[in-house]
């Protein structure tokens, strides 16, 4: 018989060091079946490894494999398997799915506004941080509150950038924008998520769309799948209320030019208070950068074709994945290849 | 041998829920209680429920299926709504007619369940 090494308390992460507790595991028992039967409370609901209900997280690789039937290959990579059908021959560390890594301590490289809202953060770990592109973390402020950010750098970078959102008074943002100077140590948790880029099937098409700091995950998704040597046509589909919003849009034009299969479709719902025509000033890029007057969502149900062999990555308010998931599926693609980030608003 | 095994276990569950979810998703007469689902959590219920009615490993309890259609007001037409769908979907994998009335008779087993009668 073997054992689990289960860290219970998800909900205080402001722990540094989460307690553990050992549990043997009796004979044919599950992972799900070992901590109900020690009084865990672990959501759960077929107990047959198809509702997903009592998905658990591990170190990646250790999960059997009967444990994975179902998951989207981004999910199993991150650890990520099913406790009810996880039948451990040798010891395994469980934990929520949710559970974040311990804080690591990051110096602040620079800040620099992308437009009058977005504040662009890079931090310097301190020691190695690994990440996918397109996962988010939590930033710490000293004596207690922290939120979550989207990482919008890939791995190469060597840095952690994040775009962060100004919200005057917010409690993080704030404190982010005016208080926070280079130089200064901060305390990052994570990574979490799986909502990120696997190779594999790499001439097959992507379509990324996002609102608002959405672009934040994208953009390290689409640099990542571009240098894993992702060949099949990659659509950005970026949505703001006016053209002002969006920001790093020289940046992205250029990585359009630099890459013949990324397109990139900039859509606000009202017009340029100063008509803005890029197109002008890189005319061989036109037909890959395209600013327009549309509403996001009638863009994404009318001009997305077949998504049947696409994976989809969807960043920003929950609203917004909410809507444009169901276009997604609608529109073909399968729910499994559908990654998805929702930002939500914190709530005290 | 179960309709699960006979085409081809979860992976194949896993394409028919698509199907099938689409389909729920777009016919008018129950796709507003779809409106605010998280749709993966949904998809994973759905797929759940399919696993059930194919014969496949489930631990299956009334109680749940009673409990989580409770405040839904579900009337036939809505239960049959469903059904039709997941004809449609099997329809359009080539399921066998007698497999499909297999799959519709576990279904009818959990009907006064799904509508709290």
């Amino acid at each position: 018989m073997t054992s689990l090494t289960y860290f219970p308390d998800s909900s205080d992460s402001s722990a540094l060091e989460a307690e553990s507790v050992e549990i043997a595991l009796l004979e044919n028992e599950s992972v799900l079946q070992a901590l109900l039967r020690n009084g865990y409370e672990i959501p759960n609901g077929c107990r047959a490894g198809a509702c997903q209900s009592c998905l658990m997280k591990t170190e990646p690789g250790k999960a059997q494999k009967a444990s994975l039937v179902g998951l989207k290959p981004s999910q199993v990579e991150s650890g990520l398997f099913l406790s009810c059908s996880c039948y451990p021959d040798e010891p395994l560390v469980v934990a929520h799915s949710n559970q974040q890594p311990g804080r690591q301590k990051t110096t602040v490289l620079n800040k620099t506004w992308l437009n009058a809202n977005i504040l662009q953060l890079r931090l310097k770990p301190d020691s190695d941080f690994d990440f996918r592109a397109g996962q988010y973390a939590t930033l710490w402020k000293p004596g207690g509150e922290a939120r979550c950010y989207s990482i919008a750098s890939t791995p190469e970078d060597g840095y952690l950038e994040f775009h962060i959102k100004h919200i005057p008074g917010g409690a993080i943002s704030h404190w982010l924008a005016k208080d926070v100077q280079s130089g200064d140590s901060l305390e990052v948790q994570g990574p979490l998520g799986d909502c990120f880029y696997l190779p594999g099937e790499q001439d097959k098409p992507l379509l990324l769309s996002g609102i608002g700091t959405g672009l934040a995950p994208l953009l390290g998704i689409i640099r990542d799948a571009l240098t894993q040597g992702h060949c099949g046509p990659i659509s950005l589909v970026l949505g703001a209320q006016t053209p002002d919003n969006f920001y790093l849009v020289e940046q992205l034009v250029a990585l359009a030019e630099k890459h013949s299969n990324l397109a990139v479709h900039f859509l606000s719902q009202l017009p340029a208070s100063e008509p803005r025509d890029l197109s002008a000033d890189s005319p061989q890029s036109a037909s890959k950068t395209q600013f327009l007057q549309a509403d996001i969502y009638q863009w994404l149900g009318s001009e997305i074709a077949n998504l049947k062999e696409s994976r989809v990555y969807l960043c920003g308010a929950e609203s917004f994945v909410h809507k444009a998931k169901k276009i997604c599926f609608l529109g073909g693609a399968a729910m499994s290849a559908i990654h998805a980030d929702s930002f939500t608003p914190y709530q005290s | 041998m179960s309709v699960y095994e006979k085409l081809g276990g979860a992976p194949a569950v896993d394409a028919a829920v698509d199907i099938f979810y689409r389909k729920v998703l777009m016919d008018d007469r129950i796709s507003s209680f779809f409106d605010t689902t998280d749709m993966e959590a949904q998809h994973a219920k759905q797929k759940a429920f399919m696993t059930m009615a194919f014969g496949g490993p489930n631990a299956y309890t009334g109680k749940d299926m009673r409990e989580a259609h409770k405040h839904m007001n579900l009337t036939e037409e809505h239960f049959m709504a469903v059904a039709e769908n997941l004809i449609g979907a099997l329809q359009e994998l080539d399921v066998p007619q007698e497999d499909i009335d297999a799959v519709i008779a576990i279904c009818l087993t959990v009907k006064d369940d799904v509508l709290n009668v």
